[in-house]
């Protein structure tokens, strides 16, 4: 039997001119091959494809990459509703084999009226999730976070959950992390000498954006690993002191909550560098002077080698007291940062 | 000699074709993806699938992740009909459970190309 059908791929302005002669070759495809084809799909187009024959509906039941975006799926009547059974569906007919990429992009939350259901990720968890990234509101109450930072497999992890103050879990059992990325998370008032970061042995890039930490005193982290972390634009961060113990930080990414980047402001607060118990690196002077002498400083400082066994603390300091109400100038330097291989720092000043 | 038990003569000469140009000392990333996309053009499903099959058990990398692409590309925003007509695929589904899946989920029958039958 010949068949003649001529179509058009319109993504990607390639023309796919096909021509079927014979019988279906599809069947004698290893399962594999079968797998590679439908993971280049993207998820709705690849569940559309399996609604088509049951050899591909095999097939989609083991894909090991789930990515479900809201935004992409069709917009029909009842999408929300829609939007969920499919996912629902997804995950109880999965079959036993692990699943490396799972996202859940239910973003942005304004337009989005699904909620993330802890049994999809419960499902992601049991799967043994490489990459686990969830953006969206979270539904009911139900703690995600000690499923979540007890998840062995997990690689790479992105939280962007709105709406959630975020209980941190009693234990962290994460050795093989590189990778955290917190959004818009409400960090819990927690005791201050608490070191929240610091259960990450793998941890290679760690960001926080517009993550609320006025409950934060001082944010510490201590890592072996740790090459790359940014904080940006978080509330509260203009009162929250860093320690950072990183020897092996090698970009330190700080901006600030002023989105008027380009237009600096007095700032009521400034930056003092302290080294060692010497704060003759102390400076002030105009927004701009002061942003760019700290960063000449450093940069000046991160050059010499005093500085690879030099210790320092960078601190949030108003007007030259320490603030958080001690007092006084902060005498206790034990838990310091430590940037042995320190070569871009970026520090940009803020009102 | 080899015998190469699992591939047919043209396909592994078209093998052969792909794997001349890529070896070029001489041929730039830009002209290799060119090469790609001319020699991928107007291929037949069935010779999709040969090529896949081939560039598998060859583990030749690079023409089998072409080649899957440009499989899965064929599929990319069609309907569920012209999927199966155009790779010939057999539903092995009862129509009770095609009726049942068109239900369930109509949003897949939504927002494809209007060129699709």
């Amino acid at each position: 039997m010949v068949q003649i059908i001529e179509g058009e791929s319109s993504s990607s302005n390639r023309h796919c001119r096909t021509i079927i002669r014979g019988a279906d070759r599809l069947s004698t495809l290893p399962q594999h091959i079968l797998t590679e084809i439908l993971s280049r799909l993207s998820t709705v187009e690849a569940a559309r494809v399996s609604f088509g024959s049951r050899i591909w509906m095999t097939t989609w039941h083991l894909l090991p990459n789930l990515v479900f975006d809201y935004s992409q799926f069709p917009n029909v009547v009842n999408k929300a509703h829609s939007f969920v059974r499919f996912v629902d569906w997804t995950v109880a007919h999965h079959d036993e084999s692990d699943v490396k990429i799972f996202e859940l992009q239910l973003g942005p939350t304004t337009y989005c009226e699904a909620s993330i259901k802890y049994q999809w990720v419960e499902f992601a968890i049991r799967h043994n999730v490489q990459k686990l990234v969830l953006h969206g509101r979270v539904c009911g109450t139900q703690n995600l976070a000690n499923s979540i930072f007890s998840c062995r497999s997990l690689v790479k992890l992105e939280l962007s959950v709105n709406e959630l103050v975020f209980s941190w879990p009693e234990t962290i059992q994460l050795p093989n992390l590189k990778k955290l990325k917190l959004k818009f998370l409400l960090l819990p008032q927690m005791i201050s000498n608490q070191d929240l970061f610091s259960n990450f042995p793998a941890l290679e890039k760690f960001s926080m954006f517009f993550c609320n930490i006025a409950f934060f005193d001082v944010l510490s982290i201590s890592s072996s690993r740790l090459t790359k972390f940014t904080m940006s634009a978080c509330p509260g961060m203009e009162s929250c002191s860093i320690r950072l113990q990183t020897p092996s930080l090698a970009k330190f990414i700080y901006t600030s909550w002023d989105p008027r980047e380009s237009v600096l402001q007095v700032p009521p607060c400034g930056f003092s560098l302290v080294v060692d118990g010497d704060d003759s690196c102390m400076c002030r002077g105009s927004p701009d002077e002061l942003s760019r002498t700290v960063v000449k400083l450093t940069r000046e400082l991160f050059g010499t080698s005093y500085i690879t066994k030099g210790r320092w603390l960078i601190q949030m300091s108003q007007g030259g007291v320490v603030n958080r109400g001690s007092g006084g100038y902060v005498t206790d330097y034990d838990s310091v940062g430590d940037f042995g291989d320190l070569n871009d720092v970026t520090i940009k000043n803020f009102g | 000699m080899i015998p190469l038990p699992l591939i047919d003569g043209r396909t592994l000469a078209r093998v052969i074709t792909y794997l001349n140009k890529h070896t070029e000392d001489d041929a730039s990333d830009e002209a290799k993806r060119k090469f790609d996309e001319e020699f991928l053009y107007g291929m037949e499903v069935g010779v999709l699938y040969d090529a896949a099959l081939a560039a598998n058990y060859l583990d030749i990398g690079g023409l089998f992740h072409e080649v899957c692409q440009r499989i899965a590309d064929g599929m990319m925003n069609k309907s569920v009909e012209w999927v199966r007509k155009t790779f010939h695929i057999e539903s092995e589904f009862t129509s009770e459970e095609e009726v049942q899946i068109k239900k369930e989920y109509a949003w897949a029958w939504e927002g494809v190309d209007s060129n699709a039958d």
